[in-house]
């Protein structure tokens, strides 16, 4: 038992060193000239002098194991150089995006599990009914609408009846608003202003909602299978026999047999629902991964884009670690 | 002497065919393929729909939807129905082409890794690891700078990252094979690793992983419009007439040129459904337990 978590951990670390090789390859394996990507592809008068730069920034010109000692140190302790398209630190650009996206994604699943569980459950139980087939019809079709078209379409929506909850937070607020954690909501709370707190959560709500549609139908599908597979077996019936109610019978053992499965799968989404939520939170104009990529792709930023791409994959790493552990403690029987 | 029962396929395919969901689903599909096929022949305006801006188009601007211009017409004036026509080609072809992609890349190396065990077991499955949770988005964007932004390295980025799906299902597929009596009795006739892994493992595999990649299909779908959308939301013009891209350009006009964002949406909507339709229905009726057409309750 022990030995699983500490085999799992070793594990994760061994995977940063492999995501660190993999943003090695992305950067000094460009084709063409890594210094010339790294530099933003520049071109004019003074293009040269950037591309000496770069190079002597990527220690291009030092021998190989040099080079690669002086990349790690420098990707661990976070100094990922300046961002040219927001002419700031990348770390801090990158940190701060990963927040605002963050605080989506937390909202968003924190309706969508219970939701989702609570959805699968009731088709589960009426599986075959009207209801069940209404919710399946409405799951499949749901799942089909792309989120970002949602979006375009709810904003028009909202355009239409005057209604814009555009950006993280109402201008006017800015000026007595300070960033201590990062959170919007949190932040707002500190602040003491109820109303910049509502305002924070109005303009948080819509985009989450639309984020959460997919991981919660698909869960509530899977659930529904799965449980109701699990309702066929011998001893389903042999507790009914013994007079077990309905409720401890679904809540206490059949259910203990999907969640496992269940808890992966939102975590699996996650990575679904994270590309989703830097395009959705692009078309609703709030900070965010989805905006650094836009504005890095826009102004060839490589040195943000390859940061943003190890931020992102590194906590995808880890949440993909924890889901792990978390299904070993709910499911004993699970291997490596 | 090991195949899976071919017929098991077939009945499959047949049970499938019964329901009404899944016969919709093939006739959204094979509709929608007719379209990408025939698009130079349905679309009202090939060449604008190709995303030329031609003398007329300028001419026209952009219009509301009417009866010569269903859709309407693009900040260009083109016609956005053979836009979106012609865009079928181009987002479905993408699709077809990631699943392949990583179908062939993910079955190869989890056939390997299962089969063979050992070194390169241990080799794919850290592969697998490092692979699965890596947001395509963020790959993409990176190809995009590196080796330029385009169809190819968006189908790309979601190759390099959805093949560690189907070489995990794979993997563990083939892992339980490997101990099973008919591939020990035909490793002990002396046919070699590759001739048994390639008749006696693979065809057991393949069936479940290619149901469940029906079953991605449509997320592969919108997560390549999903990327394209975001490039098309700041391209500074836009000629291939993919959906996303098209969607992404047009959300800039959504206040008051909203036909251009709204009619793809559309038809991504319907292709995805579709998709789902036919991997709900086939992986349903795949599954013994699932199938069953009777209900015990209480």
């Amino acid at each position: 038992m022990v030995g699983y978590y500490v085999r799992r951990a070793l594990l994760g670390l061994t995977l940063i060193l492999g995501l660190i090789a993999l943003v090695y390859l992305f950067v000094y394996v460009a084709p063409g000239n890594p210094a010339y990507v790294w530099a933003g592809k520049p071109r004019g008068p003074k293009a040269a002098e950037a591309i000496e730069l770069a190079a002597r920034e990527l220690g291009l010109d030092q021998p190989l194991h040099i080079q690669v000692a002086s990349f790690v140190c420098r990707f661990l302790t976070g100094s990922w150089g300046a961002s040219v398209a927001f002419k700031r630190p990348v770390a801090e650009v990158v940190l701060g995006a990963f927040k605002a996206t963050t605080e989506l994604l937390l909202l968003s699943y924190a309706i969508s599990i219970p939701l989702g569980l609570y959805l699968g459950i009731f088709m589960a139980l009426r599986r075959g009914s009207a209801a069940d087939k209404v919710l399946k019809f409405l799951s499949s079709l749901l799942a089909s609408i792309p989120r970002f078209w949602l979006a375009v379409v709810v904003i028009f929506a909202f355009y239409l009846i005057g209604f814009q909850p555009l950006g993280r937070i109402d201008p006017r607020y800015l000026a007595e608003f300070r960033e201590v954690t990062g959170f919007y909501l949190l932040d707002a709370l500190l602040m003491s202003r109820p109303d910049a707190f509502l305002d924070v959560l109005a303009r948080l709500i819509p985009p989450a909602l639309i984020v959460a549609v997919y991981p919660t139908f698909y869960v509530a599908k899977y659930v529904r299978f799965a449980l109701s597979e699990k309702l066929y077996e011998d001893y389903v019936v042999e507790a009914i026999s013994l007079g077990v109610s309905r409720r401890t019978l679904v809540m206490r053992y059949s259910l203990r047999g999907v969640l496992p499965a269940a808890f992966q799968l939102f975590g699996i989404n996650l990575v679904y629902s994270f590309v989703d939520a830097a395009v959705v939170e692009t078309v609703f104009m709030r900070e965010g991964i989805g905006r650094v990529l836009v504005e890095g792709l826009l102004r060839s930023d490589y040195p943000l884009i390859v940061a943003a791409f190890f931020t992102v994959s590194l906590v995808m790493l880890a949440v993909n670690s924890a889901v792990d552990l978390v299904q070993k403690k709910l499911e004993p029987r699970v291997r490596v | 002497m090991s195949r899976a029962r071919p017929s098991g396929e077939r009945e499959t395919l047949r049970r499938c065919w019964r329901r009404r969901s899944f016969r919709a689903g093939v006739a959204i599909l094979v509709a929608l393929a007719l379209v990408a096929v025939l698009s130079p022949v349905l679309a009202p305006y090939p060449d604008e729909g190709e995303g030329l801006v031609t003398d007329a188009a300028r001419l026209r601007g952009p219009l509301p939807p009417s009866a010569a211009h269903p859709f309407g017409t693009d900040v260009f004036g083109r016609d956005v129905l053979s836009r979106v026509l012609v865009g079928s080609r181009y987002s479905l072809l993408q699709t077809v082409l990631v699943m392949v992609g990583s179908l062939a890349l993910g079955v190869f190396l989890g056939v390997l890794a299962g089969y063979l065990g050992g070194v390169p077991e241990a080799l794919i499955s850290y592969a697998v690891e490092l692979f699965l949770p890596l947001p395509p988005v963020v790959v993409a964007a990176a190809l995009s700078v590196v080796i330029g932004p385009g169809m190819l390295t968006v189908a790309l980025s979601l190759v390099l990252t959805w093949w560690a799906w189907y070489a995990r299902i794979a993997h563990v597929q083939s892992r339980e094979l490997r101990d099973l009596d008919f591939v020990k009795v035909s490793e002990a006739l002396g046919f070699g690793k590759i001739h048994v892994a390639l008749h006696h493992v693979l065809p057991n595999v393949a069936p479940k992983v290619v149901v469940q990649s029906v079953l991605d299909s449509a997320s592969v779908l919108l997560e390549i419009s999903s990327i394209n959308f975001l490039i098309g939301s700041v391209a500074t013009a836009f000629d291939a007439p993919d959906w996303g891209t098209m969607i992404g350009y047009g959300f800039r006009y959504i206040t008051t040129y909203w036909w251009m964002s709204f009619f793809p949406g559309l038809f991504l909507t319907l292709a995805a459904f579709g998709f789902i339709l036919v991997g709900d229905a086939l992986s349903e009726e795949s599954s013994p337990s699932l199938r069953r057409r009777w209900w015990l309750w209480f």
